[in-house]
Formats: C-alpha cells, sequence, structure tokens
C-alpha cells in the first residue's frame, strides 16, 4: 500500500529539508516545554518536604474507627455486611459477644486481594470502616498484605473519623478554585 | 422501521414498555413471507423496542441472508454471544441496519450439544466469537473455518460459561507449549534445516 | 512476536508468516488476559459487579461503567437525575480524552519518538487528578452506581476542568505540530495500514478506526442516550482510511471532547446526583442491550436477568476485541517495521480483548 517513494534527486532533497524542518520544528516545541515548570516530582522526597499526598477521598488502605465506649475499643459491631457485599470475599470477620456486645474478635482484609472498590466502606450502617489515603502498601511477600485486626486498629488512631468524601454545592461552578498540582 | 428507532429514545417508555413488544406492522411485510412459509421464525422483542426474531439451528443461515438483502438491509454484525437457557443452548446475532444504529436480534436455539452453521461466509466478523462461543458453550459451528480455542488454553476441559460447569483445579495447566519443550521444532527449523 | 514485546499494549502474540521484511499473514493470538468476567457476574449481584466492569478496558473504566450502569438501569427501570446525566456524560468525555492521550503517546513511541508520550501524560495527569478528587481512584473509579454516582463532584473539580479545557487545544496544537506534522511520523503512518470501508463493514469495525475509513457512524449520535441530543459536536471523519487518518480523528475528537466538557460545564444543572433505588437490586426477568461509544468503538453490553439479584447472563460487546480482528486485513503486505505502527493506530487494549 504504501505509496512508490519519488527518487529523483531533487525530490529527496526536498524531503530532506522538510525531515530538517520538522526536527526545528520538534526542537522548538522541545525548548519551550523546557522552560515550562517541572511537573515531575521526587519520590521519595530527600529534601525534608512531605511526600506527595493523594487528593481528599483516595481510596487506600484501610481503618477501623475506634470508640472507647464500645468492646473491643471499636465502633464496629460485626454484622457482616462488609463481608456480605465484598466482591472479592477479601473479608474475614470473627464476631463475638450478643447483642449491643457484639464485635469482631478478628478482621481479616486480604489487601492483594482487595480491589479498593469501597463497597464495603459504603455498605457499613456504621461507618466503622473506613479507607485512609495512604497509599504506600508495597510488601515484599503477599503474606504481608494481610491486614489484621490489630493493623486496622493502629491505623485507625491516627484516622479518628471515616473518610468523609468532599462534596460540591449544587452549584458547583462558583466555588472558588483552589490551588492544583500540576497545572 | 423508523417509528421503532424512536421507541427506545424516549426514556419514559422504558418502563411502559412489556417484556415483550409485538413487532410492528412494518415487521409483518418483511419476515412475513417467513413466517407464512412454515419456517420456526417466532417473533418477540427485547426491552427498548429492539425487534427480535427467533429461530432454528437450520434455518439461521437462510434467515440472515434474507435480511441481509432487504432493501435497508441489516448488514453489519456487531456482536455474538451464547447463552444457556437451562435445557437449551442459545446463540445471538446482533445486527445493525448499516451504520444508523437501528438494532435486530436473532435469536437461535439449540439443543445443549447442537450445531449451528456458521455465518463467517457471510461475515468474516463471526469468526472469532464463534470460537469464544465453541470454547464457552460447547456447541459446534459446523463449517467454521479454524475451531480452535481462542481465549481459553488448548486442552481445557469443561465449557465454562455453562450453568453446570464445576471449575475442576486438577485441570488447571494443561496448556502444551510447544515453544517450551521443543523450540526448534515449533518455530520449523529443523525441517528448513534439512532441506 | 509477542506475548512480552514492549510494543504490543499488553500481552498480544502476533504470529507472523513473513517473506523478507514483507509480511505475507498475520494471526492475533489472545487470551493471555483472558479473567471471565463474564462468568464472575454471574455470581454477584448487580451492584458488586460494577468495579468489574471497569475492567475490562482499563483506560475507559468510566465509559465501561457507564454502559453496565445504563443495563442495569434499563432494565430495572430507573431514570438518573439529570444533574447524574450531565456529570456521567462529562465523565465519559474525560476518559475519552484521556484513553486518547495514551493512545497519542503509545503511537508516538511506536514509531520511535518518545517525547511526545511524556507531554500527554503530563496532560493526562491533570485529568487523573480530577478523577482522583471526584472517585478517589485514579484508574478503577467505579464512580458510578446504579441510581446515580458515589458521590457529588467535589468544590474544585469544575475549575480544575475548565483550567484542563483551556490550555488542552493549545496542547494538541503543540502535539500537532510536533508528531503529526513531523515528516518522519507521517511517512510512518500515511498510506500504511489500508482498511477499505468495506472491510471494516465486514469486520464489524467501530470507533476512530472506522471513522478513519469515512463512515461517520458515532453510537453518539446513531443511538443517543443521555444528554447527547442536547450537545454540539462533530463526528470526525476522514477518507484516507490509513494510520493517519485514524490518529487525526482522534485527535480531532480530543478537542470535540473538549468542546462537549465546556458544553457540560456550562448546562451543568443542580439537583440530586442519586435518585432512590431499593437495596436488594431484582429487576425483573428480561433482557437488555445498552450501547455507548467508548474510545475505541462501539461498547455494548448484553444484560439478561431471571428475577434473581444477581444477573443471569452478561455479555459485553468489546470494541478492540472486533478491531482487532481486523488487524490482519490491515497487515496485508505490509512491512515488519509497520506492524507495531499500524497496531498502535488501532489502538486496542488487551484487557478490552481478553476479558
Ligand atoms: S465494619 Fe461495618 S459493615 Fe463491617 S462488620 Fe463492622 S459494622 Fe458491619
Ligand atoms: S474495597 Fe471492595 S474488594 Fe476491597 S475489601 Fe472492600 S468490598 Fe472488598
Amino acid at each position: 500500500m504504501r505509496k512508490q517513494d519519488d527518487t529523483t534527486f531533487l525530490a529527496l532533497l526536498g524531503l530532506i529539508a522538510e525531515g530538517a524542518r520538522s526536527i526545528c520544528v520538534g526542537l522548538h516545541i522541545t525548548a519551550i516545554n523546557f522552560f515550562r515548570p517541572s511537573v515531575c516530582e521526587r519520590y521519595p522526597r530527600r529534601d525534608g518536604k512531605p511526600d506527595w499526598q493523594p487528593r481528599p477521598g483516595y481510596r487506600g488502605d484501610f481503618a477501623l474507627i475506634s470508640d472507647a465506649e464500645r468492646p473491643g475499643g471499636l465502633r464496629c459491631i460485626a454484622c457482616l455486611q462488609c463481608q456480605n457485599i465484598c466482591p472479592d470475599k477479601c473479608i474475614h470477620i470473627t464476631p463475638t459477644g450478643k447483642g449491643k456486645e457484639r464485635h469482631p474478635k478478628q478482621f481479616l482484609i486480604d489487601a492483594g486481594l482487595c480491589m479498593y472498590c469501597w463497597l464495603c466502606v459504603e455498605v457499613c450502617p456504621v461507618a466503622a470502616l473506613t479507607m485512609t489515603p495512604d497509599y504506600e502498601t508495597s510488601t515484599d511477600r503477599p503474606e504481608k498484605l494481610i491486614r489484621t485486626l490489630e493493623q486496622l486498629r493502629e491505623r485507625g488512631k491516627e484516622y479518628p473519623e471515616p473518610l468523609k468524601v468532599e462534596m460540591a454545592r449544587a452549584d458547583a461552578t462558583s466555588v472558588a478554585p483552589t490551588e492544583r498540582r500540576g497545572d | 422501521m423508523s417509528d421503532q428507532s424512536q421507541e427506545p429514545q424516549a426514556p419514559e417508555e422504558v418502563e411502559e414498555t412489556p417484556a415483550v413488544v409485538p413487532l410492528p406492522d412494518e415487521w409483518q411485510a418483511v419476515v412475513g413471507d417467513l413466517l407464512a412459509e412454515g419456517n420456526s421464525v417466532d417473533q418477540g422483542g427485547l426491552r427498548r423496542g429492539v425487534p427480535e426474531l427467533v429461530t432454528t439451528p437450520d434455518q439461521v443461515l437462510g434467515l440472515l441472508e434474507r435480511l441481509r438483502s432487504l432493501d435497508e438491509p441489516y448488514n453489519r454484525l456487531t456482536d455474538m454471544c451464547g447463552a444457556d437457557l437451562g435445557d437449551h443452548l442459545q446463540v445471538l446475532y446482533f445486527l445493525c441496519q448499516g451504520y444508523t444504529g437501528k438494532l435486530l436480534v436473532v435469536k437461535v436455539n439449540l439443543a445443549r450439544d447442537g450445531e449451528v452453521p456458521t455465518a463467517t461466509g457471510l461475515w468474516p466478523v463471526a469468526n472469532w466469537p464463534e470460537r469464544e462461543i465453541m470454547e464457552m458453550f460447547g456447541m459446534t459451528f459446523t463449517g467454521h473455518p479454524e475451531p480452535a480455542h481462542l481465549l481459553l488454553p488448548e486442552g481445557w476441559v469443561g465449557y465454562p460459561l455453562r450453568k453446570d460447569y464445576v471449575y475442576d483445579r486438577e485441570h488447571e495447566w494443561t496448556r502444551p507449549d510447544p515453544m517450551r519443550e521443543d523450540p526448534e521444532q515449533a518455530l520449523g527449523l529443523e525441517e528448513e534445516d534439512s532441506e | 512476536m509477542g506475548p512480552q514485546h514492549p510494543s504490543t499494549h499488553g500481552v498480544l502474540r502476533l504470529i507472523l508468516t513473513i517473506d523478507g521484511e514483507k509480511v505475507r499473514s498475520v494471526v492475533p493470538d489472545i487470551g493471555y488476559l483472558h479473567s471471565s468476567l463474564e462468568k464472575i457476574a454471574e455470581q454477584l449481584d448487580y451492584r458488586q459487579y460494577l468495579p468489574y466492569a471497569d475492567r475490562y478496558d482499563y483506560l475507559n473504566a468510566m465509559g465501561n461503567e457507564l454502559c453496565y450502569v445504563r443495563a442495569v438501569e434499563t432494565l430495572l427501570g430507573i431514570e438518573p437525575t439529570p444533574r447524574c446525566q450531565w456529570i456521567r456524560v462529562m465523565m465519559a468525555e474525560m476518559n475519552r480524552i484521556a484513553s486518547h492521550l495514551v493512545y497519542y503517546g503509545a503511537l508516538a513511541i511506536d514509531t520511535g519518538a518518545t517525547t511526545v508520550l511524556l507531554y500527554c501524560f503530563r496532560e493526562r495527569e491533570m485529568l487523573l487528578n480530577l478523577f482522583e478528587a471526584a472517585a478517589g481512584q485514579r484508574l478503577m473509579y467505579h464512580y458510578f452506581r446504579v441510581g446515580g454516582l458515589r458521590n457529588d463532584l467535589p468544590p474544585d473539580f469544575c475549575e480544575g476542568l475548565r483550567a484542563f479545557c483551556k490550555v488542552f487545544p493549545r496542547m494538541v496544537a503543540e502535539y500537532d505540530k510536533l508528531l503529526t506534522k513531523n515528516r518522519i511520523f507521517r511517512s510512518r503512518t500515511e498510506s500504511v495500514g489500508y482498511l477499505s470501508p468495506e472491510t471494516a463493514l465486514a469486520y464489524g469495525v467501530t470507533g476512530p478506526c472506522l471513522r478513519g475509513a469515512g463512515v461517520p457512524y458515532d453510537v453518539r449520535r446513531a443511538d443517543p442516550y443521555y444528554v447527547y441530543p442536547e450537545l454540539e459536536f462533530d463526528v470526525p471523519t476522514y477518507t484516507e482510511s490509513d494510520s493517519m487518518a485514524r490518529h487525526l480523528v482522534r485527535q480531532e475528537e480530543m478537542l470535540q471532547s473538549v468542546r462537549i466538557l465546556e458544553q457540560c460545564l456550562d448546562h451543568l444543572p443542580g439537583g440530586e446526583v442519586n435518585v432512590k433505588v431499593p437495596r436488594r437490586l431484582k429487576p425483573d426477568p428480561g433482557e437488555v442491550y445498552a450501547r455507548v461509544e467508548s474510545p475505541r468503538g462501539e461498547l455494548g453490553c448484553y444484560l439478561v436477568s431471571d428475577g434473581s439479584d444477581h444477573p443471569y447472563r452478561l455479555h459485553m460487546r468489546t470494541p478492540s476485541y472486533y478491531n482487532l480482528q481486523a488487524y490482519p486485513e490491515m497487515c496485508t503486505d505490509a512491512w515488519i517495521a509497520d506492524l507495531v505502527a499500524i497496531l498502535g493506530s488501532v489502538d486496542i487494549m488487551l484487557g478490552d480483548v481478553d476479558r
């Protein structure tokens, strides 16, 4: 399907000239971009500034919200709704206690299987399970990806309130902009 | 036929439309003689006013060809898929009227190990979907040019999309890999050497 | 070639028959990413399957969700609120731009220009940041819900999008100068990978590949959904039917999407985004076929319900699957070196092919 290339000397010269022009245009644009502010960031940062933080509402690693007044110190009532809705079946809860005392004895989330879909957080009737903006979850062994009750509780202490998704007012277009990265 | 295309766009009609819509009158003219000829072409309808024809394996090719040669031909096969309806299987052909967006569904009911003639002669596009349906449902498309597995590994046991399929871990890694066993032969290098 | 060749856009193997440098035949060998998403659907309920819908075409997660959600809502007889419809359209168009930007950069890499990819990803980053603010994830959004959205837009979303709409056309002009007008790129793509409209019809090719062959078919126009009838945009077509035509269609489409986004921002109505849906979704028995236009072509979702709370049968018509089937046709008598460039211009997504 390729067109027969014109091989006369003049045409060849024209091609070379055109190619050279393209390269000049390309270099020109690259030069323009060279002087634009850089959008890349070093990770992890070595200059002491905080690492990149995802926007609020980011679905990262899990946490169980603590509540000192309840048995087990957790807000969770072990109703198993999150376990049931999880499409991957990666939550495993061992409940204990009766009635108001009901709380999880063990709470396992296999973060390696999880697809961070937010369904379990959405379904929780008492907002006891949440996701945190913590995205640094990689480890060297798959077993380390299984979150236990202890880990979830510890992280819950860092994040006392469930992750709220900020919402715009209905007239969202008139809200003042905030500083954005990469613009 | 023009009012059919209007129907699906009106959102209020979605709730009102019953599950099965009788075919509009224009359709009687189109498939009327097919019905009269004693062909087992039934009419039904998807929701949202998409017409639907149901037929048998031995008549499907004739029907497809007929639909292709209408004055306003259904000449684009957009999609094909299979379904397991318990006691029998089904092959669905989604036809479009050129590039107008008008859709028609042809359904073929067949026994669980039945055979359908291949539509690759009419539309080359049917090649992959038919292979996929064959490996997923275990029916046969007679006359298919290359009835090999498409998505599943060679030597897969069972038909995964059937309702009664049970995953058998034993057959998990049975794919023979000629490249691993004898790369030279797989690449045909030996033959060339001997020549 | 493959299955791990760096330029095969995923895990694809091409079995080539070659005669010197000329390609005699190409047989794509697919299935490496097959994950049986259709079978999974039969074991989950309608709500649980939504995150899986993202995973068909992972560069166009919003579009897939849109298609699936639309099918379920039709089955249930739910009509989303106006604001929800506008936001959904907006998200789908943003995702179209993001997806085309990946395509743009990938094609540039395939033809030997690396810089463009970096610039494309810089602009894509702006979109991904917006997605992240709205949906909480950068690639697998799971933002749509049956009957609405996960949440309304975050406060500074519209401003960010406006800023993007303002700078983006300038950027496209820059890419155009840098890549499309480049002599080397033009010789690599012009009159290469010819796909005639007849072949496209026979192979069910849709999307930019079809519009590059001169057929102005776009589901957004042929079977309009949501607010598309109210929107003004052109369906770009080129009749050259080669890689360059497909490339130009996509480039033009990005600008058209920006146009749509600007209209969306102007018209975005207030009000609720969610309608009340029952806790357990149990549609009446029936079946539905919903179509949307994804960046790669016509995306269809065939959904059968038997009255229980999980789909009886779900089938997605994924555009890459059908476009890839026509790929061998485009490669007849091509040079080996052009294969990858043609593949880049078809813009397949292997998650979409293998499902
Ligand atoms: S985390 Fe919430 S949904 Fe899950 S068991 Fe506890 S209370 Fe129930
Ligand atoms: S985020 Fe989704 S996949 Fe992960 S544990 Fe929750 S429900 Fe399961």
